[in-house]
This record gives structure tokens, sequence and C-alpha cells, in this order.
């Protein structure tokens, strides 16, 4: 025991507050840093010497630092993101489809309607000029709807679909992300050194790849995490990373998600791809769209324009003439090609309104076409009237967005509670920094008048030698 | 429990964005005045709006029809008075011819008359609204009587009268043929026949027809009568279809207003809340660094 243990202690102490309160900066520094975990300088005693009276302190040392990690509470927040991002993305494309569809914008339902009552006008005027010519007007206009719709709505498709493309190299670029923080990980528990940073950065990795696409996570004891599809097929072991990769529909040319086998053969994995961002964009390209407003708007189309050619073709025009038929003829795509027979569009007596070739000034046909608007039709195997099933596509959009939202809004709901929880263990509170501060501080400067004290000593020592 | 900084700004974002996307929505509803201003609002509602405003569109061309039937109704009714009135004055024509106190001068006056009445019952037949004769039936484009250099008519119209809808799957005749009001096959009644008769007769002097033509000029105003209660009959049952097309108008009206009207009382309150709470959120902001050490520190 001497003076010079004294400086020791000093010493050690003063760098140890110094690394305590570097530690603290840290913290402050990264206060809103998304995913940072707080940490703490763990301070203990220094090792005990003997002496003659019993075992004395040696000071204070940094034994490590602590990270403020809850490792379930990650997982648990990756897998709810899944379910998040996934809400989020239907919300946000059902409320894009919405603002297309909705009658306010879209004007389809009354639309319908102005061209049938056109037809009872005729009906009511068959020799009228000015009523075929507003007929024509409403029959343009009608197909431009139906045109203007279906455009709108594929145009969304072929968005969603580049979305897709450009999601799965989120995935690669994630994984690979995961795979590098492994080798890395894996080779600091190798050798006892500090993971800390790289495993706040893994997870945070983690937590984006589950935004996309749902996985399943484990950890192996050397601190690898392997990550897995839905449906098991593996993203990373350890530090290898398996590839995503999308591959034209032959059918319908839209991208379908492949995984990559060790060879590099591709396996469709699109329908089992379970939840997250992918899987939203995935089933509004195919289902919602596709199979759904789509193609409710092309059975739409498809109604109307048969029903009316049919009555149309076998009535008689003012020319005198039969088998003329009052929209185009279309391929399979009516929504899209919808438009008025160049016969009729260029000279409105063309419009057969009449049942009989010797009373072309009859209007049975435009009654009866007229009639359509108020009859049960089959529409997509569905007997409905027009604007019935028009008003059902409004219904259904609606119920939709509104389900989405709502969904979307609970699934931030319970995101926001764990990240409380999550925050509440790693998050950084600046009062509590302050305090460290402070309290280090005060340590630090009480270990310099330490040495201070322990010089004087020296002094008087020397003075006593003098 | 540890309140982190982060955590304390991020809620306070989602609270206030939160806040704000509600006054937001409070302002276009009173912009609007309409309290369901997308599908996703009250999807029933804005279904119940669609098939309403088709149905009141529907029914506005029913009653564009129905006004179209009483227009021709008012124009049938005033064809009718005059043809019963030229039909009247053939008659005392006839009259004072048959009590011989026609001379020979004013007996080729009154066949002159008789051309003229021949003349503009034919007009009358020929009256057009708009390019429509309305007493052609269903060749509306053409004249449905035309008049020889004999004074003989003859009907190239139709028999057969357009058909508008004047309600769901009920539709009414749009006209009168001129057939059926110039023509009675059932009781041997042609009026223009009996008029070319009776101008021949003044023509030949042959008192001995008259009582058989007054008899038959009773008979076509007689015929003209029926039309005309006909036709006024129709009308009415026209005008209570206007009525009934009225009051369904106005129940479509407040069916919408009732599902999409915003109550604008309520939504002044809903704003004024929600404005007083976004306040006391950036207040409650703006002195959270009050109650932080740093502010001790200072």
């Amino acid at each position: 025991m001497g003076i010079t243990s004294l400086m020791n202690i000093a010493k050690n102490s003063m760098l140890a507050q110094q690394a305590a309160i570097q530690v603290t900066s840290n913290n402050i520094a990264n206060v809103n840093t998304e995913g940072y975990c707080r940490q703490v300088a763990d301070l203990r005693e220094g090792s005990l010497v003997p002496a003659e009276f019993g075992l004395l302190g040696t000071g204070v040392r940094v034994a490590g630092l602590v990270t403020y990690y809850d490792k379930f509470l990650e997982t648990s927040i990756a897998n709810k993101n899944t379910d998040l991002q996934q809400q989020n993305a239907e919300a946000a494309y059902f409320s894009r489809i919405e603002t297309v569809i909705s009658e306010d914008n879209s004007n389809l339902a009354a639309t319908i309607t102005d061209f049938f009552n056109a037809w009872q006008a005729l009906s009511a005027d068959p020799t009228s000029y000015a009523a075929r010519n507003d007929l024509v007007t409403k029959g343009e206009n009608l197909s431009r709807i139906f045109n203007n719709l279906y455009n709108d709505l594929s145009n969304l498709q072929m968005e969603i679909d580049k979305s897709v493309e450009g999601e799965v190299g989120e995935v690669n670029r994630l994984s690979t992300g995961v795979a590098d923080l492994n080798g890395k990980i894996i080779a600091m528990n190798a050798t006892n050194g500090e993971d800390a940073d790289y495993i706040n950065e893994r997870a945070q990795l983690l937590k984006e790849l589950s935004g996309k696409i749902r996985i399943t996570a484990f950890e192996d004891q050397a601190g690898g995490l392997t990550v897995q599809t839905a449906d098991g097929k593996t993203l990373v072991d350890r530090s290898t990373q398996w590839n995503l990769s999308t591959q034209p529909d032959p059918d319908t040319g839209f991208r379908r998600i492949a995984w990559e086998d060790g060879s590099g053969n591709p396996r469709d994995i699109t329908d089992e791809v379970g939840g997250g961002k992918i899987k939203a964009l995935v089933d509004m390209r195919d289902g919602h769209l596709q199979n759904g407003f789509i193609k409710d708007l092309d059975g739409l189309a498809k109604t109307i324009v048969t029903e009316v050619n049919t009555m149309h073709a076998l009535g008689y025009n003012q020319k005198g003439k039969t088998d003329v038929t009052f929209f185009r003829n279309m391929g399979d795509n009516f929504a899209g090609d919808m438009g008025l027979n160049a016969e009729v569009k260029t000279d409105v007596r063309n419009i057969a309104a009449a049942s009989a070739s010797t009373d072309t000034t009859g209007n049975d046909v435009a009654l009866k076409i007229a009639s359509l608007v108020t009859q049960r039709l089959t529409i997509n195997g569905q007997a409905t009237t027009l604007t019935s099933y028009v008003s059902n596509i409004m219904g259904k959009i609606g119920e939709f967005t509104k389900n989405a939202e709502q969904l979307s809004e609970q699934q931030q709901s319970a995101m926001t509670m764990m990240e409380r929880q999550r925050e509440g263990v790693s998050g950084v509170s600046i009062d509590e920094e302050m305090s460290n501060l402070i309290k280090y501080q005060y340590a630090y400067q009480a270990a310099a008048r330490l040495i201070t004290v322990a010089d004087e000593m020296f002094t008087d020592l020397l003075g006593v030698i003098e | 429990m540890r309140v982190p900084d982060s955590m304390r700004y991020n809620l306070f974002m989602l609270r206030t964005n939160r806040v704000k996307s509600g006054i937001d929505r409070v302002q276009e509803q009173i912009a609007t005045q309409k309290k369901v201003l997308r599908p996703s609002d009250d999807p029933a509602a804005f279904c119940t709006c669609v098939r309403v405003s088709s149905e009141s569109s529907l029914y506005k061309q029913f009653g564009s029809n129905v006004k179209k039937i009483r227009m021709y109704g008012t124009m049938y009714d005033t064809c009718f008075t005059t043809i019963n009135e030229r039909l009247a004055t053939a008659k005392e024509i006839t009259i004072s011819y048959a009590s011989g106190e026609l001379p020979d001068s004013l007996r080729n006056n009154a066949v002159d008359q008789m051309k003229d009445i021949i003349e503009h019952l034919v007009t009358l037949g020929n009256t057009v609204i708009g390019d429509d004769h309305i007493f052609a039936g269903k060749k509306g484009n053409m004249p449905p009587f035309q008049l020889d250099e004999n004074y003989s008519v003859a009907f190239v119209g139709s028999s057969d009268v357009a058909q508008v809808f004047v309600d769901k799957d009920e539709t009414e005749e749009l006209g009168i043929s001129g057939n059926s009001v110039f023509y009675d096959g059932d009781k041997n009644v042609n009026i223009f026949k009996t008029l070319k008769g009776l101008m021949e007769t003044l023509e030949n002097d042959d008192p001995s027809q008259t009582s058989k033509y007054i008899k038959e000029i009773d008979d076509c105003m007689d015929l003209v009568s029926r039309n005309a209660a006909c036709n006024a009959s129709r009308v009415q049952q026209m005008e209570v279809l206007a009525e009934e097309d009225t009051t369904r108008q106005a129940g479509f009206s407040k069916i919408i207003s009732e599902t999409t009207d915003a109550d604008l009382a309520q939504l002044a309150v809903e704003y004024n809340s929600l404005s007083t709470i976004y306040q006391a959120l950036m207040s409650s902001m703006s002195k959270m660094e009050d109650l932080s050490i740093l502010h001790y520190l200072k």
C-alpha cells in the first residue's frame, strides 16, 4: 500500500468514468436512432489486494458494456411488422381503387342510366336526329368511362407488378445483409467479442425483411440466425443466403415469385408467400384487381354490349337495314375495347329503333333496349339489374377499403404498443442519460481530486525528507 | 415504466397526425356538406345513394315522357275542339241548305266553305310538333293525310301508335292515330267522306241527301267528342303520374339527403372539439422540454 496505489486508483477511476461518459454520450447521440439499444458501462470493483489488516480495494474497472436488448420483443415486433406492412399496403391500394371506381369520380351508374334514358328518348321520337345524336353521344360517354376505368385499373395493376419486382429485390438485399451480419456475429462470439451493434443492426434488417414477406427466424448457439419463408424455404442460414427472383407468368405476363435453390433452380412460391407487403401486392394484383374489380367491370361491359347488340342487330334502321350492331365487335376485353360501331357513329340513321323493315319509323327495338336498365340480367353469373350491380361494386370497394383501413389502424396500434414496450427496455431517455452524465462527471471530478490529494501527500512526504 | 424520448416524440407525431386527419375530414365534410364522401365512409349508405340517384334519373326520363304525352294531349284537345267547330259549321250550312235558305250564290259560297273545311281538317290532321306529325301514328316523319284535287282525303299514316315508358314495365301510347280520329269502321263513320259527300250534294244541288248528311255529321262530331273525352282522360291520368313523379322525386331527394347530407351544427361542434385537442397537443409538446432535466441544467 503506497501513495502510488492512490494515484493508480484515481487514474483507473478517471478512465472508468470517462468510458462511462463516452457510453452515455453515445446513448445521447443515438436518442433518435431507430432500433438503437441503449448501453451502460458495467463498472465493477477492481481486484482486491491483501494487506496486513485485510483485503484492500484497488479502485474500479469497466467490466464490459451492458446492452438493453429483449430478443423476444424484437422477434414479436418483426412478426407484427409482417401484418402491419401487409395491411398498410392493402389499405393504400384499396384507397386508390376506391378513388378510381367511386361514383363521384367515375359516374358509372349515372352514365349507364343516361345511356338507357337516351334510348327512351329515342323511343319517344324515333325519327328525331337530335335524339339519335344524343344517343350516340351517350353511347360514346359510356364507352369512354368503361375504357378509362379499365385503363386506370390496369395501370394500377402494372404498377403493382413493378412493385413486386422491387420488393423481391429488397428481400434479397435484406437477406444478404442478415447473412453478412450473421458471419460477423458468429466470428465475434468465437472470440468473445462485443457483438451488440451487429445484433441491433440484424434485428433492424429482420424487422424490415418481415415487413416484406412472412418469415420464421431462429438463432443457433453460435449466434447465427436462420431465416425461412412461411413454407420453409431457407433465405438465410448463418452466412449463406438464398435469392428470390421473379419470373413472368406465361398466361398473364405478371411476375411470379420464385425461390432459387442451391443449384439456382427457381421454384414458384407466389402462393406461399404467407404475409407482408409482397403478399398484399400479389393479392391485390391477381385477386382484387384481375379476378375482382377488373372482372366485375368487364362482366358489366360484356352484358351491356351483348344485350344491346343482340337486340339492335335484330332491329331495322332508318335505311331499312338489319343486322347492324350498336357497339363495335370486340374480343374478350369488353371494358377496355368498348366503343360504338363505326356505321352507327358516322351515320345516326344506322341506329335501329324499329322491329320491321316496313316500319323504319317504329320504336319497338328502342323500347326493348331502353327496358334493359330495369331488367334483371345475368352479369358474371349473378342475376341483377345493371345499376344494382354497379352499386354493389361501389359497396364492395367501400367495404374492402374501410376494413383494410381499420385493420391497418389496429395493426399500427398493436405495433405502437410493442414498440413502447421495446423502447421501455432499449430506448434512450435524455433525463436518464443526463443524470448518468452528472453522476459520472462528479465521479470523474472526485477521482481528479484524489490525484491532487495524492500529489499533496507526495509533496508533504518529500518535504519531510528534505 | 421508462419513457424514452424518441417514443415520446413518435407518439406525439402519431397522435398529432390522427387529430389532423380528423380535422381535415371534418373540414371536407363542412365544405361539401356531405357526411359520406367516399364509399368507405359508409358503404351501405353510398350504395343506397347510387341506387336512388339512378332511380331518380330513370324516373326523370319517365317524367319527361309523361310531359311529352301531356303536351301532345293539349295539342290533341285543341285540334278536337277545332274539328268539332268546323263540323258544327258544316252542320249549320247543311241545315241552312235543307231549310231552303240558300240561294244559288250562297250555295256556291257554301261549297267553297265546305272545301275550306276539308282543307282545314287535313291541315289539322297533319299537325306537327317538332318533326313529328301527331296524327301519323308510327309514321310520324310524314304527313298522314293527303288531299287530292277532287277533295278526297287518303290516310297514309299508321294505325299503330308508338308506345313510351311512363313507369317501369308500364307503357302508354304517345299519341293518337288520325285513323281513329277521322274514321270509325265499326260505325261506318268517315269525316272526310261525309264532308266530301256534302260538298258534292251542295255542288249538285241535291237537297234530298241533306238529312242523311246531318246525321252523318252528328256521328262525326260524336266520334270527335269520344276521342276528345279519351284524350282528356289520358291527359288527366298523365297529370296524376306527373304528380306521383314529383312526389317520388321529392322522396328520392329526401333519401339522398338523409343518407349523405352532413349535420353542419354537429360538424361545427366536432371541429371545435378537434381544434381544441390539436391546440392542447401543440401546447403540451412545446412545454415538453420544460419537464426535462435539461431545462434545469440551463
